[in-house]
């Protein structure tokens, strides 16, 4: 059993096109009329992959429809996209599981209770077996900073601690929910 | 027209998934396989698969940066591996271990986490890995280092580095990623023998199969997985409770259990896990509003992490059954701005046909 399915959202799908196939299409497949590559500035993030030239007969979904395999409601909120408030967050998120992190005086029970909130569900598994005794940090020393953007549901910030940098990724599911922490990375010669 | 196609596993002999016969609307969800399904595509484990070599007849050439005294410790480490029962994916474990703590020499000092940290494994004086002497000493450091190994639980389903990270529990869970290959390259140069064990795998569950690429076509996208397409993109009504669904995806069978998943296009991997329904889920963002996802892997069939820069084509992941799926298949789905899109006729579009 089967209804026809929608095409309510063709025209939005055509509106994608236009407003992301300019710059990073190198193919044939650009549209007629495309920004010139130098018009972009270097610090934007790519505008995205060669997609159909007909996306208006292609089936989409709409807003409120409800996932046979997640049980979830689709598009329940927009769609992230970078402003100073989200990189705000973002630094923050980083620079908070960073200080929650480098923190090697603590038991662990203590230790563990203020960071794996920060962490994403990934990252709680894979941090669950550290020793808080064997971080090799003792706290943030500066300002945490982005330093790859690529994805408006992630980014790569640095964060110094008296050891040197860390890297650490967060990620956002959607552009209400918060920056969760994925990894914490050392810098070069520390484990 | 519910039955999703169940399989035999390809890269991964023992594996083997039930079909199964259900009589549910298409809508039936079944939690047959947990998301830790054990992958048994290592060697076998124990005593069948350990590798032996004598300390004494270690030869004096390099195995790439490891000199004759680092190679030395490297058989101890294995000699007190067989000697415990290990097979050489264990064995291998420790070596690359060894290599992420102390690059294979019996340091007497410690570092910044660990100024009391000696030996082979840096085991620190807190009374765990035992005397000064003992943790100064390559074969019994590495006793007690398999000891604490033994007590890591479904070590078959888990990666290298974190069998190796929940043994020290040092603060990088990844950190020992890096000496896997090294540690692979040793253990054969000693043994002398054909281990099995693939090398890029210090991170995989799976370390006898290595990943294999895509096809990609001259768009830049590549086909995400093998057909056939077991169930389309569209909506469905429940026949009892006329509760109406989207299937927001294309099902593909994948080649079967633990077959190879494709990224689609080049991005960003944002999201790595499992959601409220149990569905082992992989995101990519390809930018300009696109992104797909890849769903039902269990969690050793999930080879990407959150932040990964990913290329059209790589192999991310491994066919699974998790969630709502009643058996090994990928489902695949492509979202423009947040909702999905029809798969079939938008891979069509870019030259790709889906299922074929």
């Amino acid at each position: 059993m089967k209804k026809p399915l929608q095409w309510t959202s063709a025209a939005l799908l055509v509106g994608v096109v236009g407003a992301c196939g300019g710059g990073g299409s190198t193919t044939r497949e650009a549209p007629p009329n495309p920004t010139p590559t130098s018009a972009i500035p270097t610090s934007s993030p790519p505008s995205g992959p060669v997609l159909p030239t007909d996306l208006s007969t292609v089936p989409s979904a709409t807003s409120g429809d409800i996932d046979e395999d997640t049980g979830g409601t689709i598009a329940p909120q927009p769609a992230p996209t970078w402003d100073e408030q989200a990189r705000h967050n973002a630094n923050e998120a980083a620079e908070a599981a960073m200080t929650a992190f480098a923190r090697p005086f603590l038991d662990y029970p203590t230790w563990w209770a203020d960071l794996s909130p920060l962490l994403t569900q990934q990252a709680q598994q894979d941090y669950a077996y550290v020793d808080p005794a064997n971080v090799p940090a003792h706290g943030v020393v500066g300002d945490a900073r982005i330093t790859d953007q690529t994805s408006a549901y992630v980014a790569s910030v640095t964060v110094p601690t008296d050891v040197g940098p860390y890297l650490v990724v967060v990620t956002r599911a959607d552009a209400t929910a918060g920056w969760l922490v994925a990894s914490l990375t050392p810098p070069e010669g520390v484990k | 027209m519910s039955n999703r196609k169940a399989g035999v596993g390809i890269g991964c002999a023992a594996f083997v998934a039930v079909p199964v016969l259900i009589v549910a609307p298409i809508t039936g969800f079944l939690l047959l396989f947990g998301p830790n399904a054990n992958a048994s595509c290592n060697p076998e484990a124990g005593t069948v698969s350990s590798v032996t070599i004598e300390p004494a007849s270690v030869p004096q050439n390099k195995i790439g940066n490891y000199g004759h005294e680092q190679l030395v410790n490297a058989a101890y480490v294995i000699q007190a591996g067989k000697d415990l029962g290990l097979g050489v994916r264990d064995q291998t474990i420790g070596v690359m271990t060894a290599m992420g703590e102390s690059g294979l020499r019996v340091i007497d000092y410690g570092d910044a986490a660990g100024p009391d940290s000696r030996g082979l494994f840096q085991q620190r004086a807190n009374g765990a890995w035992g005397s000064y002497a003992d943790r100064m000493n390559p074969y019994i450091s590495a006793t007690n280092y398999f000891k604490a190994l033994m007590k890591v639980q479904d070590r078959e389903s888990l990666e290298p580095t974190i069998i190796a990270h929940r043994t020290q529990r040092n603060a990088d869970p990844n950190h020992y990623t890096r000496y896997w290959d090294s540690a692979v390259a040793v253990v054969e140069g000693l043994s002398g023998i054909d281990t099995g064990l693939a090398t890029g795998t210090g991170n995989q569950v799976c370390a006898s199969t290595g990943t294999t690429p895509g096809q990609v076509s001259t768009t830049g996208w590549a086909v995400p997985a093998k057909g056939p397409i077991t169930s389309p993109f569209g909506y469905r009504i429940h026949p009892i409770t006329g509760v109406r669904k989207l299937h927001a995806g294309t099902d593909l069978s994948g080649g079967g259990c633990e077959g190879p998943i494709w990224a689609a296009q080049s991005g960003v991997v944002t999201f790595v896990g499992f959601d409220s329904g149990g569905n082992g889920t992989m995101t990519i963002d390809h930018g300009g509003g696109v992104q797909t996802k890849y769903l039902h892997e269990y969690a050793s069939g999930m080879l990407v992490s959150e932040g990964q820069q990913v290329k059209a084509g790589d192999q991310i992941g491994r066919v699974g059954s998790s969630g709502g799926s009643t058996g090994c298949h990928l489902h695949f789905s492509v979202y423009l701005n947040n909702k999905p899109v029809d798969p079939v006729p938008f891979m069509q579009g870019l030259g790709i046909t889906l299922g074929s």
